[in-house]
């Protein structure tokens, strides 16, 4: 059995899974250390040190802990250190921008969109344009999706579209298909 | 090292390797300027250009950099000269001490379009008071080409756990550039990475890295976790 909704807002819409908040509303991406090392593979990598930052093109792949983020571009911007030689002299990243094909893992969930911003210094992962979460048997689209890194919520928005009434561009749309029950 | 003794024969030989060097490539102050920026090296990949750094140095600083060239011996037997040892030691427009060695330099004539080099080492202090030195095998010095080639063995090491070592690496001395092949990897105290090619230019304001890139990256949030966790 399928189920379809329409939800429009103005603002920002958090979904429920279920109807009621569950353990499956969390990712588990909750408490994930951003701290962790990044191990990202590419084709190319052009850093521009006066520019602070390493693009990387071409089936690029990042992995941090259970994260992965996949995409054809990612940047990864970085704060300034102190001169080489010096103690501490690591810089520090501040934010991990994908673009193209965008495809982010985790255990709890895959999501696929446009373009996608890892920031770090917020704890928080943004995804955009044509989002689809998959998260076991559910199936979401939207424009915007948010997880936050320290609770774990994930919250879909849409785009303003000047209407409160539900349809139209920007709505999220959501396809529920029952886990054996497991929800009831 | 034997210290040299000054004679006339000396004097004689000096002059032909001054003629030598006077012939080596000068990039203009720009260039110059761009190649100290070493409070800007940030990723790893960065210390691609410190390797280039320090051995151009000589040809980057151009008339600003007080240098002397001595060596052991200078062997010639026909058109081959020979140089035994050979240390080229300077400091740069900002008094920073380098050193650029060999266990051999020898050339066939002393115009030729190549000097081959054994055994390469060169060192920079910067001015933190550490030292970035780098080695190679060997090296092929081709003036008219105004190329350096280094194979075999490339090492770099750098104060706070800079590392580097690829297989060859050419420097485009006049245009500030370089490029290595056959695989290069390296590391830093924020990440280490692999790639099977890179190009670089001389100021490291931009590092190229090609083919199967692989990168690990501390974020640099270590701090926090070391307070909050044990593993």
């Amino acid at each position: 059995m399928i189920a379809r909704f329409g939800i429009g807002m103005t603002a920002v819409i958090a979904v429920l899974w279920a109807g009621s908040a569950h353990a499956e509303d969390i990712s588990a991406l909750k408490d994930h250390d951003f701290r962790r090392a990044i191990d990202i593979s590419a084709d190319r990598l052009e850093v521009r040190t006066e520019d602070n930052k390493a693009i990387f093109e071409g089936g690029v792949e990042a992995v941090q802990e259970e994260l992965t983020l996949n995409a054809d571009r990612v940047v990864v911007y970085y704060e300034s250190a102190r001169p080489l030689g010096s103690d501490g002299g690591a810089p520090t990243i501040a934010r991990i921008d994908a673009a193209g094909a965008v495809r982010l893992t985790s255990p709890s969930e895959v999501v696929r969109s446009e373009w996608g911003v890892y920031d770090l210094e917020q704890r928080l992962i943004t995804l955009g344009g044509n989002v689809v979460l998959e998260r076991g048997e559910v199936r979401v689209e939207g424009d915007r999706l948010l997880v936050d890194l320290r609770t774990g919520v994930t919250r879909l928005e849409t785009a303003d579209t000047g209407s409160e009434e539900t349809g139209g561009k920007g709505r999220v749309k959501g396809r529920f298909v029952p886990a054996g029950g497991k929800d009831g | 090292m034997a210290q040299e003794q000054p004679n006339k024969e000396q004097a004689r030989r000096e002059g032909e390797l001054a003629e030598f060097f006077a012939n080596r490539p000068v990039v203009d102050d720009r260039g110059l300027d761009r190649s100290v920026r070493f409070s800007k090296v940030l990723l790893p990949l960065s210390a691609l250009a410190l390797l280039a750094l320090i051995i151009a140095w000589p040809f980057l600083s151009g008339q600003e950099a007080s240098v002397t060239l001595s060596y052991r011996e200078l062997e010639k037997s026909g058109d081959e000269i020979r140089m035994v040892e050979p240390r080229y030691l300077g400091t740069d427009a900002r008094d920073r001490r380098f050193a650029i060695a060999a266990d051999h330099a020898v050339q066939q004539g002393i115009n030729a379009n190549a000097v081959r080099l054994d055994g390469v080492r060169a060192s920079l202090r910067l001015d933190s008071g550490d030292d970035v030195t780098a080695a190679a095998a060997r090296g092929i010095y081709r003036p008219e080409e105004e190329r350096l080639i280094l194979d075999h063995g490339i090492r770099l090491r750098a104060g706070g756990g800079y590392s580097f070592e690829g297989e060859r690496l050419t420097l485009d001395l006049d245009r500030g550039a370089m490029q290595g092949d056959g695989g290069v990897r390296g590391a830093a105290p924020f990440g280490s990475f692999a790639a099977d090619r890179f190009s670089a230019d001389v100021s490291g304001s931009t590092v190229v890295l090609e083919g199967k890139v692989q990168v690990r990256l501390d974020p640099g949030y270590r701090s926090f976790e070391d307070e909050e966790k044990t593993e």
